[in-house]
């Protein structure tokens, strides 16, 4: 394993953790702007009644 | 002489605290494991240990810990090394990222997991688009998707203490194994890697003493079905009444973790000393 391979190798880790480790987060996000009632991401279409109802 | 005593005092309170709050609930929780109705008994020991399900579940709880253990050290410590080499705003940025998803509640996390590996959901879609397979996998309430979800938990966790040990490291020590002769991998796995034992050390066992004793992600990604030494404990406090099972579930647990700790930290110990 040459040195220049490695750390191609660490950075891809690194680059694949940060999405690993961001993915659910992104996820909550996109599925609280869902007008649907069942969870899940929004199809097309996004709306704030889940704000408005914890407002 | 004095002065010592005088610092002594200082640590009390932290001992007083620590006491009250681990100690005491932990030997209540051996009493209540040796109590039986006609006096003090091993005989819930002996239930516990004498059924084949509660060993199914031990072995379960330990393979569940290793691997997610196994699976963070092999991603962390390739993270923990380019994170280590990064500088400035950009560390900062990568830091506050790993950091970040420690902020939100685990349940939140688990019902995001449950979105993304659902049979329509991202990760189906993306292996499916990128040709890896043709029909969407199981992969929710399934070991594997257990392990996404653990490893998405306590990965934080193996690559910070890593990272702080590795960022301690003097470069010029690779340098001046290259300068001897040593190539890329002999330096690697005679220099780096026992120096960034200790870390290996730390972040393996928070993580082990973390997933052994997980309890919100087994029961939301795998369901009631999939019983470990956590949800034992649970069931038998909250629905079986059974505090003795509970407790002698709870001290197995805690004697496994101990044991796997204090090995870690023996075997790190003598890495270290080894010539």
């Amino acid at each position: 394993m040459t040195r220049p391979f490695g750390l191609a190798l660490a950075w891809a880790m690194l680059a694949g953790s940060v999405v690993f480790l961001l993915a659910p987060l992104v996820v909550t996000i996109g599925v609280s702007v869902s007008p649907s009632a069942v969870f899940q991401l929004p199809d097309g279409e996004f709306s704030w009644r889940w704000y408005a109802r914890v407002a | 002489m004095i002065h010592r005593l005088g610092i002594a005092w200082l640590a009390a309170p932290a001992c007083i605290f620590a006491l009250l709050v681990f100690a005491l609930p932990l030997a209540l929780l051996l009493v209540e494991s040796l109590r039986g109705p006609q006096g003090w008994t091993l005989a819930g020991y002996a239930t516990f240990l004498g059924s084949g399900y509660s060993w199914q579940v031990t072995g379960r709880t330990l393979r569940l810990a290793v691997l997610t253990t196994a699976i963070c050290l092999v991603i962390g410590y390739p993270a923990a090394f380019a994170l280590a080499r990064t500088r400035g705003w950009l560390q900062s940025l990568l830091v506050a990222a790993l950091l970040l998803p420690l902020s939100l509640s685990v349940i939140v996390k688990a019902f995001g997991w449950t979105v993304l590996l659902r049979s329509n959901g991202i990760v189906n879609r993306l292996l499916m688009a990128s040709g890896l397979t043709d029909a969407p996998l199981r992969l929710l309430f399934t070991e594997t998707g257990l392990l996404i979800g653990i490893t998405n938990i306590f990965l934080p966790f193996m690559v910070l203490p890593i990272f702080t040990v590795i960022r301690q490291i003097d470069p010029r020590l690779t340098d001046a194994a290259a300068t001897l002769g040593g190539g890329p991998f002999y330096s690697f796995s005679r220099v780096t890697v026992p120096l960034t034992l200790p870390g290996v050390v730390a972040g393996g066992t928070l993580v082990f003493s973390m997933s052994i004793a997980a309890y919100v992600i087994p029961n939301l990604l795998m369901g009631d079905r999939y019983q470990t030494l956590s949800t034992t404990i649970a069931t038998s406090f909250l629905y079986l009444q059974d505090p003795q099972r509970g407790s002698v579930a709870g001290v197995l647990l805690l004697l496994l973790s101990l044991l796997v700790v204090v090995g870690s930290v023996v075997l790190a110990r003598r890495a270290r000393a080894a010539p």
